[in-house]
């Protein structure tokens, strides 16, 4: 009997853990809805005026900027991240590999505003000095969220590899492949999904990324064209008013963190989806 | 163009080494950085007076008594709740529609980015539970926050332990709970202590959550419902309004030395667990 | 300023689209006195020796031009109650109106009212 009652509490403790995810979902919805059929919800992700002092809420220009950010900041990511994990996986020496993956772990740990804070003082002037442009832009923000996600894509691409059966690795070598034959027909395929779970891992944080990227995308209302010019993200948009919005205004973020919330559902489900059909 | 495998081999580990000589130069500049600009200003007056002139001047105690507080009471709430999640999902179903649901709650939790729980928090802990900018309002968003992290490691740890030594519990009599509370979680206590570790790291770190729902007031917090600045706002104000870059230095760097103390020891746990299972 | 798009009614935008904004005072301060062609607005009291406030209508912005209105764009500060000032808040208040408040103030570079 007490053990049915432990069981039941335990499910019920369960239950309400799992409970949060949608009870945050359907207070953003819930506050963020109205105001969008309101507006529109095509107008809403349409128009490219944000003016929230003239009723005016469009978010299209954030929409952008959070793509092209995060998918620049992906592809940087998963340039430097892929290759090191590639390196410590078949190239570096065992002892080496021990040292470094815990310590590329422990920088996972670093605060964001650090990162950002630290684009502010090094990279933005370095842009606009070489580049020209303010300097603070969409290529300033998507390198310091590919730097920040680095240690996420480096981890869980370095375990996708270590977990590739070694009978694989063994019989390509076995049959006279280089390491980097091997690497690149064998272990790559291998570890695909494992490898795009790390992508869409990374992407994942990089959307959600606010205090850095406030601090180096500049945060400008223009659609972004160019990598020089200053951007603002959908999640930075929320953060610069929250402080200061009232009646729709407010509601228009809570509806911008709605359109960021399809966006990750999105991405995860795609990540879902893939990784399950490799297996 | 036909380049011989060996040879293309020596390109590629170039080109493989440069790219991870530059992103551990990258990693390590950042640590540098703070290090170098921050270091002369952590000494024991910094760290254990109080703030003057918003900042400007003085030291940084209440953010350091307010990181503790905020980062211990969020991991004091995700704990229980996270590990019997953990239990409930390992020990008592098979795999089902429930687990499943359960388990997708957790990963899409996981998958929230920091400013959404700002201003959840923010909305229903602060105004509509009226909690007003608190200790307690951060405490309790952080806890939904790392919750997933809890719950992950926590399962994994539990489902380390041998089938054995459940069957040996069984076998001499004792009930589900009694097999759970004094055979399986005492030996994955190293690994859920590694998680509840990992999630106290990610609640220093924190800073959008915490300005929407803690506050930035720089006044020492005496109890939970007393807004709170921690390190890692603190850093932020100072940085970006200017008040004094010395100081944000040296509040950063406390922030990633904490950070780093606090991974390492979760580390050092987690191989704990690795060797005893050898 | 008023921009025409195509041949609909014109919009009137107040801020150009590709304004920088930041998150605080101190960053906008950074970025002026880091960029040579920026120009941006600040708290008077921000005013440090590595940017230049700039005359509006032929006035600099002083503590005395500021508080005649002479100098154009200057603001009141409010203080915000629900209704009824409870003994903390008008006891702050108060202060800030007292002489020592007020003192406080100046010497952090801000305009004072007494």
């Amino acid at each position: 009997m007490r053990e049915k009652l432990i069981e039941k509490g335990l499910l019920l403790v369960a239950f309400s853990a799992v409970a949060m995810i949608f009870l945050i979902a359907a207070f953003i919805f819930r506050e963020g809805m109205p105001l969008m059929l309101k507006v529109g919800i095509t107008n809403f992700i349409a128009s490219t005026r944000w003016q929230p002092g003239q009723g005016k809420f469009g978010i299209l220009p954030m929409i952008v900027g959070s793509l092209e950010v995060t998918i620049l900041a992906i592809v940087i990511g998963a340039v430097l991240g892929l290759s090191c994990a590639m390196f410590l996986a078949e190239f570096a020496p065992r002892w080496s590999v021990r040292i470094l993956k815990p310590m590329i772990e422990l920088l996972a740990g670093i605060p964001s505003v650090v990162y950002g804070f630290i684009g502010v003082v090094v990279l933005v002037p370095w842009i606009r000095t070489v580049f020209g442009g303010p300097g603070f832009s969409v290529l300033a923000a998507s390198i310091i969220l590919g730097i920040m996600i680095l240690p996420t894509v480096i981890a869980i691409s370095l375990d996708a590899f270590n977990a590739v059966p070694p009978s694989y690795k063994e019989g390509s070598l076995a049959l006279g492949a280089t390491r980097w034959q091997t690497l690149s027909r064998v272990m790559i395929p291998g570890a695909r999904s494992g490898i795009i779970a790390a992508f869409i891992l990374g992407m994942g944080r990089a959307v959600g990324e606010t205090m850095a990227v406030i601090m180096v995308a500049g945060n400008a209302l223009t659609l972004p064209v160019s990598v020089l010019q200053p951007v603002r993200t959908l999640t930075s948009n929320i953060a610069l008013e929250m402080g200061y919005a009232a009646g729709d205004h407010q509601a228009a973020l809570f509806a911008t963190g709605v359109v960021l919330f399809v966006i990750i559902v999105i991405l995860n489900t795609a990540a879902l989806l893939i990784t399950r059909r490799r297996r | 163009m036909l380049i011989r495998p060996f040879v293309w081999q020596r390109i590629v580990w170039a080109v493989l080494a440069l790219m991870t000589l530059a992103t551990l130069v990258v990693l390590f500049f950042i640590v540098g950085f703070i290090a170098a600009k921050g270091a002369h200003v952590i000494t024991p007056e910094f760290l254990f007076s109080l703030p003057e002139r918003m900042g400007k001047e003085g030291g940084v105690l209440p953010t350091i008594v307010a990181t503790l507080w905020v980062s211990l009471l969020a991991v004091l709430i995700a704990t229980p709740v996270g590990v019997a999640t953990a239990v409930y999902l390992t020990e008592y179903t098979r795999e089902s529609v429930l687990t499943r649901i359960i388990r997708f709650g957790a990963d899409a939790l996981a998958g929230v980015p920091s400013i959404i729980f700002g201003l959840f928090g923010f909305i229903f802990f602060v105004i509509r539970l009226r909690m007003g900018w608190s200790v307690l309002a951060g405490a309790l968003t952080l806890a939904i926050m790392i919750l997933p992290t809890i719950v992950r490691t926590s399962e994994e740890a539990i489902r380390a332990v041998p089938a054995a030594l459940r069957e040996v519990s069984v076998s001499l009599g004792g009930t589900k709970s009694q097999t759970v509370a004094r055979v399986v979680l005492p030996n994955s206590l190293p690994g859920i202590l590694t998680g509840v570790i990992l999630g106290m790291g990610r609640s220093v770190a924190e800073t959008a959550v915490l300005i929407f729902t803690a506050g930035s007031s720089l006044l020492m917090p005496r109890t939970v419902f007393d807004p709170a600045r921690t390190m890692a706002v603190h850093f932020y104000i100072l940085a970006r309004e200017g008040l004094s870059m010395e100081r944000a230095y040296g509040t950063a760097l406390l922030l990633i030395v904490s950070i780093l103390v606090i991974n390492v020891v979760a580390y050092l746990l987690m191989f704990r667990v690795t060797r005893k299972l050898r | 300023m008023i921009e025409k798009q195509g041949g609909a009614e014109p919009v009137i935008r107040y801020f150009a689209p590709d304004a920088l904004v930041q998150d605080s005072n101190g960053a906008v301060r950074e970025i002026v006195a880091a960029d040579p062609a920026a120009i941006g607005y600040v708290s008077y009291g921000l005013v440090d020796e590595r940017v230049r406030a700039l005359a509006l209508n032929g006035v600099m912005p002083t503590t005395e031009t500021v508080r005649s209105g002479k100098y154009p764009v200057g603001r009141r500060f409010l203080f915000l109650t629900t209704g009824v000032v409870d003994s903390t808040a008008g006891h702050f208040i108060d202060f800030t109106l007292s002489p020592a408040g007020q003192q406080a103030l100046a010497e952090e570079g801000l305009i004072r009212v007494d």
